[in-house]
């Protein structure tokens, strides 16, 4: 996929922090990965494509330090941009259309 | 195991050193953190084991990518809430940019309707800034006032005399120095064209007590001035650059001025002001030092200004006190001369800025309302915008941009327009400024320069930004309202006017109808109350007449003759000029604050003891009534002239016949001054009232005796010029000089412009409110046909439906219009109260109207009211005539 284009796995990543609702840190992204996909999910996985789905201009992100947000630990948030609709949207047209007419044959 | 603490279960920590290793330094700690995170998780579901052995295939994924993992992390340096911040803005700006290029036509609207609410209050800032923002080009200037005589009675301030001068001077202990100071004109010749310019003549110690120090050179001083005779000059910086070509060289050469060499000592920086307000005159552009020797003990003559700067440790009310105790000691000691006078100490500040206020907070009051109903109707269009925007609104916030978020991008537009409408309102006040420079020579008093300073731009942007947020505020609470996530169910359907919006939209329509309302009745008000000042007969026709004042000063017209012989032969002199057909002569000008009065005593005549009867009166040649067209009422104009008499034959005005023979022939009646002189006057005719003291004050009872009986040394002289009067104004001044040049033609001009100076300040105030008025009418007409355009198209569907089931076109206009007509009638009644509380205001600018003048009031409503009406009705026309088919398939 060029530079505008999303894998797999960013799709679906993409697609979690969406349903999340709002910016989200990896903890709840992994969680929505891993009952969603209904399998385990690398966490360095998830690290390598939230940034480099950032580099795409497709999430922005900002730290939220310890001092300020009262947690144990420093977190990175995550939220999506306007950049990522239109990928999205055209991974989801690819989808479905491939799948078009599909389903019948291949549901048990 | 690995445990810390009581029960904690902590990761194993071989494994966590090798993701601490794989991570960059940059995200170790959120990585740490977060893995801890997700450890304790599946420790509290799974148990301890899972968890470890869940850890220790995290820490090998990162080990495994670690060159991944790596590269993806570049980048991730410091990282401030303020690059964050700047970054996000920056995106904010570009949406911003890109709506404003889908939506070219709505940007333009906004953009000229800001630029034009704006670029009105920069222009009032100019001026604001100019007088009260920028320091007076003095050393300490609030220790600086000015003295001066007024008559005790009249209170009419006047000039003082060189006897008072020089005792203020010597015997007071409140001032660090007094100075005295004039103004007349100058011929330079020699090195250049023959050029006149008016010129001070000066105390030699005047700029050590304004505090002003040369830009080249040394100011003269006594000494210097004794040396020389007085021939010294300093210059302005313009004569410098404008004469001598800004050759630092002139300083030491001799220039002739008068036809005399004179020495240029000094030139002043281009910052320096005379502390003068008149508004005739030009600046003065030279300096003489005035010797006034032999003048020390002339109570008599009255020509001369002064300016004093206060102790350090005096204050002006000690000051004042002390003048006080000179005033009473003056009195005593030259009753003739100082009887009755009164001395009068202003501050520097309150003399040059006290008239001009009341009119610029006016102007700021007007511009602020005009900039209110702007940020409305701009309010209104980025609304009726907002409802087509709610799906990206919506959008937007399904992305995680939160309330703050959406808030913040909404001003950042706001802020976008209103700047670029600044900018377009900046650019047409510099493309304008000449104007504001003669606008603020006209009806102020001419002594600033209007800047376009950082200043001002700093104020631009500053009301910029206001005016963006302001306009952007009804937007953003729809933005970040409930109705949100309703629009990203519907399809983002325009809906019309949802409730919020919708009443909002109706808060600002009768806010813009209500503010213009105000504006257009003050405007009302000011052209009336300025109409009735000018519609006021003056008593004198001022046509074709020119004017100019003299002194013949006593030390070289020693007698009563010698003052005489000037004046004949000046008389003569101008009535050789051609193109001059008439040549009059008077103590006291009328429209002038110089004037004189005596108690009488009228035999037959009924008065209360306690109040005698008074009356102003002017020494005159005959020639003077008709020269000025004086209507002669009843008798005739007396013929003596120079020569002394007496039995005096005086004219009287229509008052004082009126006053004192109430229903009787008023031609040969005889009265005298109450002071002791024998001399009895006979009413030898009566003339019309003339307006001694202005357009806004009644005619004295007045009494015009000959020159011979009431010599005087101060007289203005009148000309009546057939053809135009400004074109022989360089004869008259030639002539004159001809009989003596060293006595200037004082403020030489046509009788007509010195009539348009006294109501300057009226017809400016009118005119910019007119201006203001006509502004807020539109922009106002303008934001109410948008917004009737938007809501009547809103309800196209209904209004096919209607139409559908029979309804006729006048109850759809009826149903369409009753929402905007109830909407204008509160906008005009809360317009006419505050029409009522600004009338009431400017009460004291107003001249033979009311404040609450019902015709001004009447016709701002009904202006406003069929505007509106009209701004409604026209797209309510277009709705109702659009095919009943075509409505309900529009959408």
């Amino acid at each position: 996929m060029g530079r505008t284009g999303l894998g797999e796995f960013e799709h679906q990543v993409l697609l979690s922090i969406l349903r999340l609702g709002r910016e989200s840190y990896s903890v709840p992204i992994v969680g929505e990965l891993e009952r969603r996909t209904g399998r385990g999910v690398a966490t360095s996985a998830v690290y390598i494509a939230l940034r480099r789905l950032e580099k795409k201009g497709m999430l922005r992100s900002r730290l939220d330090p310890p001092e300020e947000s009262g947690e144990l630990h420093p977190r990175r948030y995550f939220a999506l941009t306007e950049a990522a609709l239109a990928p999205l949207k055209e991974a989801r047209r690819a989808y479905l259309s491939l799948w078009e007419g599909l389903e019948p044959a291949l549901d048990d | 195991m690995t445990t810390g603490g009581e029960g904690e279960v902590r990761p194993p920590a071989l494994a966590r050193a090798v993701l601490r290793w794989a991570v960059p330094r940059e995200e170790r700690a959120v990585v740490d953190g977060e893995l801890a995170e997700l450890f304790r998780r599946r420790a509290a579901d799974g148990g301890a084991g899972a968890a470890r052995r869940w850890y220790r295939r995290q820490a090998a994924g990162f080990a495994l990518r670690a060159w991944s993992v790596r590269r993806a992390t570049v980048g991730y340096g410091r990282e401030g809430t303020t690059m964050r911040l700047l970054d996000d803005v920056g995106g904010d700006l570009r949406w911003a940019l890109r709506g404003f290029r889908k939506r070219p036509a709505f940007a333009a609207v906004a953009v000229s309707t800001l630029a034009l609410g704006i670029g009105a209050n920069s222009a009032i800032f100019t001026l604001v800034s100019a007088y009260f923002l920028e320091p007076l080009p003095y050393e300490r200037p609030d220790r600086i006032v000015l003295l001066w005589e007024t008559d005790r009675n009249t209170m009419d301030v006047t000039t003082v005399s060189p006897g008072n001068y020089y005792t203020w001077r010597e015997e007071t202990r409140s001032f660090v120095d007094v100075a005295a100071f004039n103004v007349n004109t100058a011929t330079l010749s020699g090195d250049g064209p023959a050029e006149e310019v008016t010129a001070s003549v000066v105390a030699p110690h005047f700029f050590d007590v304004l505090g002003a120090s040369p830009f080249l050179g040394r100011a003269f001083d006594e000494a210097t001035a004794r040396e020389t005779d007085g021939r010294v000059v300093i210059v302005s910086h313009s004569l410098y650059v404008r004469r001598f070509g800004a050759d630092p060289g002139v300083v030491g050469r001799d220039i002739r001025v008068d036809g005399r060499p004179h020495r240029v000592v000094a030139v002043l920086p281009p910052s320096f002001r005379q502390p003068e307000r008149s508004l005739s005159w030009q600046r003065p552009e030279l300096w003489r030092p005035m010797l006034l020797d032999e003048r020390h003990d002339d109570f008599d003559s009255r020509y001369l200004r002064t300016v004093a700067r206060l102790r350090p440790d005096v204050s002006l009310e000690q000051a004042r006190e002390e003048m006080a105790l000179v005033e009473a000691r003056m009195a005593e000691a030259y009753p003739e001369q100082n009887g009755g006078r009164h001395i009068l100490v202003r501050t520097l500040d309150e003399y040059l800025m006290s008239d001009a206020r009341a009119t610029l907070y006016m102007l700021l009051a007007a511009g602020a309302a005009v900039l209110l109903i702007v940020c409305a109707n701009v309010a209104n269009l980025t609304l009726a915008r907002g409802e087509e925007r709610r799906r990206e609104f919506a959008v937007r916030a399904a992305l995680g941009s939160g309330r703050s978020r959406l808030l913040r991008q909404v001003m950042v537009e706001g802020v976008v327009l209103a700047l670029a409408g600044a900018a377009v309102g900046a650019a047409l006040v510099f493309v304008g400024r000449d104007l504001l420079q003669a606008v603020q020579a006209r009806f102020f008093s001419g002594l600033v320069d209007v800047r376009l300073d950082g200043k001002v731009v700093l104020f631009t942007a500053a009301v910029a930004v206001a005016a963006g947020v302001l306009f952007a505020i009804p937007l953003a609470r729809a933005a970040a309202g409930p109705e949100l996530r309703a629009g990203l169910g519907e399809g983002g359907e325009r809906t019309g006017a949802g409730p919020g919006s919708g009443a909002t939209r109706n808060v600002l329509i009768v806010g813009q109808v209500g503010l213009a309302t105000t504006l257009l009745a003050v405007a009302a008000l000011l052209a009336r109350s300025f109409n009735e000042l000018v519609s006021v007969p003056p008593g004198f026709d001022a046509e074709g007449v020119v004017t100019l004042s003299l002194l013949a000063p006593s030390a070289r017209y020693e007698t009563r003759e010698d003052v005489r012989a000037y004046f004949e032969d000046v008389w003569r002199g101008l009535e050789a000029v051609p193109g001059v057909s008439g040549v009059g002569m008077t103590s006291d000008m009328p429209f002038t604050t110089e004037n004189r009065w005596t108690t009488l005593r009228v035999p037959g005549a009924d008065f209360d003891p306690g109040d005698p009867p008074r009356a102003e009166f002017h020494a005159v040649l005959p020639e003077f009534f008709d020269v000025m067209g004086i209507p002669v009422l009843a008798g005739a104009v007396f013929r003596d002239r120079w020569d002394p008499v007496t039995d005096v034959e005086v004219v009287v005005n229509r008052q004082l016949a009126e006053t004192f023979w109430p229903g009787r022939d008023p031609v040969g009646q005889t009265f005298a001054m109450d002071s002791g002189d024998e001399a009895t006057f006979r009413v030898a005719g009566v003339v019309e009232n003339v307006l001694d003291d202005g357009f806004d004050a009644r005619p004295d009872p007045t009494f015009y005796l000959p020159w011979g009986a009431q010599p005087n040394r101060r007289m203005a002289v009148v000309a009546r010029v057939a053809g135009d009067p400004a074109a022989v104004l360089a004869d008259v001044r030639r002539a004159v000089h001809r009989v003596d040049p060293d006595i200037p033609a004082g403020e030489l001009r046509t009788l007509r412009s010195m009539l348009a100076e006294t109501v300057a300040r009226p017809r400016g105030a009118s005119l910019i409110g007119g201006t203001f008025a006509l502004i807020a009418l539109l922009v106002a007409a303008a934001g109410i046909y948008g917004v009737m355009s938007y809501a009547v198209q809103s309800r196209t569907r209904e209004i096919g439906i209607r139409a559908a089931l029979g309804a006729s076109g006048r109850q759809l206009m009826g149903m369409v219009l009753g929402q905007s007509t109830r909407l204008t009638v509160v906008g005009l009644a809360l317009g006419i109260g505050g029409a009522l509380a600004a009338g009431a205001a400017l009460s004291g600018l107003l001249f033979g109207v009311r404040s609450w003048d019902p015709t001004s009031l009447l016709v701002a409503a009904g202006l406003l009211g069929g505007v509106a009406t009209m701004a409604a009705w026209v797209p309510a026309r277009r709705a109702v005539r659009v095919d009943p088919r075509e409505a309900l398939r529009a959408e």
